[in-house]
């Protein structure tokens, strides 16, 4: 009887002991992303890049990639997305092993020259890609992005394009994790990352 | 005595009640250009403000000027309902009596096509906005290098 009640008591402590021990674990990072789940698996693909060279996805492969297309004609929104990006990576331990990638959905207008000049004015690791516009979006579709052209004939830009206007963060596999709609904090992506490089250690 | 201060009393209420039409300028719009700035740019820009209409008519910013650009046109970016980011040109932006229309970034925003110029960081450039209602005002536009608070 006695040894009934006390081995109680043992499984009780126990018990408690684990929710305890539980408990006082750090909490799992919560992302600031969007998350996907399973990640967004994205097929290889070649597009050109401003050095006129062909640029493969699996180039990146072993290294994080943040995809963004946009447009140089663009003028709040691209550039903002650019910038917090660049803010977000400023002085990130294991910086080297994120690649920024900008693709073209205008490259009627933006030439491997004006892409380049452009991303340049952000950060010269930025690759900027620009290719035909059809293959362009044979590539978005994969990411669940698109691009539409519109005439504005009432405007001196002649026409404009819209577009999706989410970030893709890709692991080093080539998948999609993580999303960022238009407006999404530096901060929130910058910790995203830290935590990601920090898991993930080379 | 007593008709002199009468006449005084008359006099100063006079005066007090033309002050106050002068100073609440009956019927008519406000516009204070709150915070102009643009950001570092090529190959065009956009330039962002708060117009503040603290009248009591409504008031329109119609057309934006610059020897910036080759062309300074008014544009909205919109996030359509499928999730696409949209830019059109708007004929007008509303500024109602007693409150303010907001340029920021992916919203309102005077579209400057075509810089003459790269804008960089510190550099500014005037820009005349013309209104529906209200006499036109040319303000010095700072370039910022992002958006945040700098």
């Amino acid at each position: 009887m006695r040894t009934a009640v006390f081995s109680r008591l043992v499984w009780l402590i126990a018990a408690i002991l684990l929710v305890s021990a539980c408990q006082a674990q750090p909490p799992a990072h919560q992302f600031n992303g969007t998350p996907l789940d399973p990640p967004l698996s994205i097929p290889d693909f070649e597009l050109a890049a401003t050095n006129g060279q062909p640029f493969h996805l699996s180039d990146v492969r072993g290294r994080y990639a943040l995809v963004y297309f946009g447009y140089t004609f663009c003028p709040d929104v691209c550039p903002l997305t650019l910038s917090d990006v660049r803010t977000a990576l400023d002085g990130l331990e294991g910086r080297e092993r994120v690649q920024v990638i900008f693709i073209s959905v205008d490259p009627e207008r933006d030439t491997p020259e004006v892409l380049a000049r452009y991303l340049r004015a952000f950060d010269p690791t930025f690759i900027g890609l620009t290719d035909d516009f059809a293959r362009t979006q044979a590539v978005m579709k994969h990411f669940g992005a698109f691009a539409e052209k519109e005439e504005v004939p009432d405007s001196a830009a002649g026409y404009l394009v819209s577009h999706t206007a989410r970030l893709y963060l890709l692991n080093p596999d080539g998948r999609v994790i993580l999303t960022y709609p238009f407006g999404f904090e530096p901060e929130d992506l910058r910790a995203d990352l830290e935590y990601l490089l920090q898991e993930d250690p080379q | 005595m007593k008709p002199f201060s009468f006449l005084a009393v008359l006099a100063f209420a006079v005066l007090l009640v033309a002050g106050c039409g002068a100073a609440s300028a009956p019927g008519g719009p406000q516009i204070t250009v709150v915070d102009p700035y643009a950001r570092a740019a090529i190959p065009n820009g956009a330039a962002f403000m708060e117009l503040k209409n603290s009248g009591s008519a409504d008031d329109a910013l119609i057309a934006a000027e610059s020897d910036v650009a080759k062309a300074v046109e008014l544009h909205e970016s919109k996030m359509t309902d499928d999730g696409m980011m949209q830019m059109k040109p708007v004929e007008k932006i509303v500024i109602p009596a007693g409150e303010s229309a907001v340029l920021q970034p992916g919203g309102l925003h005077v579209m400057l096509i075509g810089l003459q110029r790269e804008l960089k960081k510190g550099d500014s450039f005037t820009l005349t906005l013309r209104f529906e209602k209200s006499p036109p005002q040319t303000v010095n536009v700072t370039v910022r290098e992002s958006m945040g608070a700098e």
